[in-house]
């Protein structure tokens, strides 16, 4: 077993015990990934509509990488 | 779709009020009013400035959508924009001489076919240029994950032969949390054995041999999204197996305490200095 083999069952455990019937998919995160970013400048909590954005994060390794790199992208862009 | 040259490439950054350099600059042609303050949905957007490179976000849709010059010199100014963004994104830790510059130009390319693409739906509810960096990325990491998993399909796969949940070796008893660990794999193993059907299985266990997704869809004959709902519904009778066998929360995280996985947090920060 491979260190990335490990990791994915600790990713896919930890993902199975955070699984909500509420979840939204990979490209509802997408559409809402900009406004939830955004929203980081911001003192007001958060709506519950980006926090479904969180949870996506949480459970899907893929998008997980994707905010990683889109706020690296967006963080460069500000400074 | 608009070339870069290398002087042009990757041009000084600007504010996200759009002061700074000019790259990204919106043309004096066109019609739109820069100093609009809406998005493309009319709500007020202080807390997001919505300009960047003069533009406001309704006018980064029209001129998408006008065609001809205003729709060439939009794509133009844009294509600057997504190649800062993903260098800085996906070559952050590296120096600029290491950063790929064909693989940057490839991405931006094919982003830009995507939002053109996806324009309507473009909510309005962020910055235009935040949502078309996120596009971008989604297509990026997209290209990249398919190139690596380009040797490991499912389709490819001898007859007969189907993927097998990893054979973990015995856990040191003096490894923090090996005895949760062992009870959560062994949990996990049998949970997706016994617990799930037939697909479901192939669908965690190709998450698990760590396949891309569009490449696991495509092999099965499903869109991605229907891939997600599928790995969902396992998720969720997996997670009802799980909880019968004793595995908690409290459980997975002393199990892979020691591991850097799967826990990401981008909670919102405290309020930006001004």
């Amino acid at each position: 077993v491979t260190d990335s083999d490990l990791e994915r069952i600790a990713a896919l455990a930890k993902a199975t015990l955070a699984t909500r019937p509420d979840e939204i998919d990979c490209e509802e995160w997408l559409a809402r990934v900009a406004a939830y970013l955004e929203h980081r400048g911001s003192a007001d909590p958060l709506p519950p509509e980006l926090q479904l954005v969180a949870n996506h994060v949480e459970i899907c390794p893929a998008c997980r990488a994707e905010l990683d790199v889109l706020a690296a992208a967006l963080d460069a862009e500000r400074t | 779709l608009p070339q870069r040259s290398e002087t042009e490439r990757d041009g000084p950054s600007r504010s996200p009020r759009g002061e700074g350099p000019s790259d990204g600059t919106h043309s004096e042609r066109a019609p739109c009013d820069p100093e609009a303050t809406t998005t493309t949905a009319g709500q007020p957007s202080a807390a997001t400035p919505p300009l960047l490179g003069n533009r406001t976000d309704a006018c980064w849709v029209a001129d998408l959508r006008a065609g001809g010059r205003r729709t060439s010199d939009a794509l133009a100014d844009l294509s600057g924009i997504l190649r800062r963004g993903l260098a800085r994104g996906l070559f952050r830790d590296r120096p600029r001489a290491e950063r790929d510059e064909n693989e940057i130009d490839d991405h931006v390319q094919e982003a830009l076919l995507r939002i053109l693409d996806r324009l309507d739906s473009y909510r309005g509810d962020a910055r235009f240029t935040t949502w078309a960096i996120a596009v971008a990325v989604r297509v990026a990491l997209t290209r990249r994950r398919s190139a690596q998993g380009r040797d490991r399909t499912w389709s490819q796969l001898a007859p007969g032969e189907t993927l097998q949940f990893p054979t973990l070796p015995a856990v040191a008893d003096e490894v923090e949390g090996a005895e949760e660990r062992r009870h959560v794999v062994e949990a996990l193993r049998r949970s997706i054995a016994e617990g799930l059907t037939e697909r479901q299985r192939h669908v965690v266990l190709a998450e698990l041999a760590g396949l891309p997704k569009d490449r696991v869809a495509a092999d099965l004959g499903i869109s991605t999204n229907a891939l997600y709902k599928a790995g969902h519904d396992a998720r969720v009778r997996l997670r009802d197996e799980l909880v019968a066998r004793g595995v908690t929360a409290h459980t997975v995280h002393e199990a892979f305490a020691t591991l850097e996985t799967a826990s990401y947090s981008h909670a919102p920060a405290t309020k930006e200095e001004p």
